[in-house]
């Protein structure tokens, strides 16, 4: 009866010690979950890269304040991950050297509905490619467009000259 | 040197649009002065065709590149035709290519329209030292470098003052100051190309320069 006690006393110290274990050794914990980020990338007309650029990122419902602060990488690259409880347009802006783009981001029920499932297909496929990217240079022409581009521009000038050269040959 | 949309506060927009629309009426007022108005038209259309297209030209100076303004030799062939010819230029540059901006048109065509009309009376300082080609070129080197050196001032004026409060206001203004080095080097090839090219039409076609 008396070894009975002794047990019960054992087994009620070492379950009390396993309960406490978590207070007593300060445990650490990390959790990951797949989310949908933006991947913002910032060049120049000329396409050069803006690298270390100022990025700040406003969200619609304080656009006066920013949500978010930050700088490009060295390939001027920027990534965050929007809270898409707050739907609109979303602003981003890259400054460096009084240069810089503005670009803005509907976020909206779509993309709300977008990122839980963009969230549970990575999670499944161990997701490499959660990121979306925008190219802060709203205009990405290729060069042939450019030149035709140019090629218009260059002959409305050119027409103008040769309009007023006929006026003064025929004067 | 262009600013684009979204960097200046609005009124700085207003201003400068207010600038722009008076250094235009005073540009067309000395044009109207002219006995034939009409005369400098192809000349002046041909050089904005010039200036529309320069900025597509980058020359690679690393770790950037830059292109060529133009505004100097503009105002030594146009004169006051240099304001309007780089005004209608930006607006093309910015509809088609979104160099610049339409909330910065007047301003950029601050910055790079008032140095045109300087070079222009810089270059016209070589008539009180006689004629000489010598004279031509230096004048010309002179126009043609200072008119940027004067735009990069005022953009980095404009630029520096303006730094919105939500960015680092330090590390925008290293970045500005930074890119002197460039405009520096812009300068010197904007001097020797306005050399290289008056120098030219001095010889080919002297009437051009109204020598």
């Amino acid at each position: 009866m008396e070894n009975k006690h002794k047990y019960i006393f054992i087994l009620a110290l070492i379950l009390g010690l396993n309960y406490t274990q978590k207070g007593l050794t300060h445990g650490s914990n990390i959790e990951y979950i797949f989310t949908k980020a933006i991947n913002i990338k910032a060049t120049y007309e000329n396409g050069d890269l803006i690298k270390n650029g100022q990025v700040t990122v406003y969200n619609p419902s304080d656009p006066a304040n920013p949500w978010l602060k930050g700088f490009t990488n060295e390939k001027g690259e920027f990534i965050f991950i929007p809270d898409y409880s707050i739907t609109g347009n979303w602003e981003v802006k890259v400054r460096q050297a009084g240069h810089g783009n503005i670009i803005t981001i509907p976020i909206n029920q779509d993309s709300v509905n977008d990122s839980k499932t963009e969230t549970t297909i990575k999670a499944e496929n161990e997701g490499n490619n959660n990121v979306k990217s925008l190219n802060l240079n709203n205009t990405k022409y290729t060069i042939q467009q450019k030149l035709i581009m140019a090629g218009f521009g260059i002959w409305g000038c050119v027409g103008t000259a040769l309009y007023f050269s006929r006026k003064k040959a025929e004067q | 040197m262009h600013i684009p949309d979204g960097i200046l506060p609005p009124y700085l927009s207003i201003v400068g649009y207010g600038i722009t629309g008076g250094m235009t009426w005073y540009s067309l007022r000395q044009i109207n002065r002219e006995k034939n108005p009409q005369e400098k038209i192809p000349k002046a259309s041909l050089l904005t065709a010039a200036f529309f297209v320069s900025s597509l030209i980058h020359i690679p100076i690393p770790p950037t590149s830059i292109h060529l303004i133009l505004n100097g030799l503009m105002g030594i062939v146009l004169g006051y035709y240099a304001f309007p010819a780089i005004l209608i230029g930006l607006f093309f540059q910015a509809v088609m290519f979104q160099h610049g901006g339409l909330s910065t048109l007047g301003i950029n065509a601050v910055i790079m329209g008032i140095p045109a009309i300087f070079a222009y009376y810089i270059f016209r300082l070589k008539y009180l030292l006689g004629n000489k080609p010598f004279f031509t070129q230096v004048f010309s080197f002179l126009a043609g470098a200072s008119a940027l050196g004067i735009s990069a001032a005022i953009f980095i004026m404009i630029t520096i003052t303006n730094i919105p409060a939500e960015i680092d206001a330090n590390t925008e203004k290293n970045a500005i100051l930074a890119s002197l080095i460039g405009y520096s080097i812009q300068m010197l090839i904007e001097g020797i190309f306005t050399v290289m090219l008056i120098s030219f039409l001095e010889k080919v076609k002297p009437e051009i320069l109204n020598l």
